[in-house]
């Protein structure tokens, strides 16, 4: 069966690049377009195997979102890949439970390579 | 802010959109601040806002159609012309990294902004207007081939507001690194 990976990012070019990339790397991709969304998506399934999140997003960004979701995800590794450089902000984001960070414009390979480490495939 | 400051937020901006573009392999050449402002047959819009106690205001990016096909991922997938829902959608993210990398060039000089979400929109005959609340924002044109891009970062500042002489590197990580916690 393959691995399920959701991408939260209000942009839907992004959602689809990297949804592509990840359907050809071998895996399911579902999609929401803000932290409300992927949220309640996270706390519905429990059949993900990673998130990846944006930062900046309307109705509630990734971070506001790890925080709504702390304590609940051990299990589930989040890959934030957004523009955002700050090291305070990954810090945040380590805090509240993210387990790796991507900065935009990512490379392809690279991010698929992250995505397999954080699965283990 | 004095008239200095300014200018070296208006070199920002520059600096900014032509190292972003250039990440695409867009060569954008710089044309200075048009007077009056043209308009394109068809112009697609962005708009984020920004605001701290030290600036507020907003970055607008107006660009044409084939300028934001050149960058976007999706342009070999989709193939021809990509649809205004695919420009809107790119413009809007092409704008939030334009600002996010201003907003790390503004933090070296000591100012925080916080960033909002973008507005985007697309038509027929756009242009950008006159900066109305401080004529010290000038609109920066770029040429790509026959094609342009406007960026017009306006804003007020508070009356203490001022650009350090003195950057300091900001604590952060280049664009694509990784980092696994």
């Amino acid at each position: 069966m393959k691995k399920k990976i959701l991408v939260i990012d209000d942009s839907e070019t992004i959602r689809t690049q990297v949804g592509q990339l990840l359907r050809i790397a071998g895996y399911e991709v579902l999609e929401a377009p803000d932290g409300i969304i992927g949220a309640f998506t996270i706390r519905e399934r429990n059949d993900l195997s990673l998130v990846i999140c944006d930062v900046n997003m309307p109705r509630m960004d990734g971070l506001e979102m790890l925080d709504v979701l702390r304590g609940q995800t051990e299990n589930l590794p989040i890959l934030m890949l957004t523009t955002e450089a700050r090291l305070d902000k990954m810090d945040r984001a380590k805090r509240a439970g993210a387990k790796a960070w991507i900065i935009k414009p990512f490379k392809p390979e690279l991010l698929v390579a992250a995505v397999a480490k954080l699965v283990g495939t | 802010m004095d008239s200095k400051d300014w200018r070296g937020v208006g070199a920002m901006v520059v600096d900014c959109t032509v190292r972003l573009f250039g990440t695409f392999g867009a060569e954008l050449r710089y044309t200075g601040s048009p007077d009056p402002i043209p308009a394109a047959d068809q112009l697609t819009v962005a708009v984020i806002g920004l605001a701290s106690e030290a600036l507020r205001g907003s970055l607008v990016m107006g660009a044409t159609p084939k300028v934001l096909e050149l960058t976007h991922p999706l342009r070999t997938e989709k193939g021809g012309h990509l649809d205004n829902e695919s420009l809107r959608d790119w413009a809007g993210e092409l704008a939030n990294r334009l600002v996010g990398r201003v907003k790390i060039q503004l933090l070296t000089h000591g100012i925080t902004i916080q960033l909002g979400t973008p507005t985007t929109m697309s038509g027929r005959e756009l242009t950008l207007g006159a900066a109305l609340k401080n004529p010290e924002c000038l609109p920066h044109c770029f040429e790509i081939g026959d094609d342009w891009l406007l960026v017009r970062m306006e804003a007020v500042a508070h009356p203490e507001t001022k650009l350090s002489d003195d950057p300091k590197p900001v604590p952060a990580t280049d664009e694509g690194g990784m980092l696994i916690f």
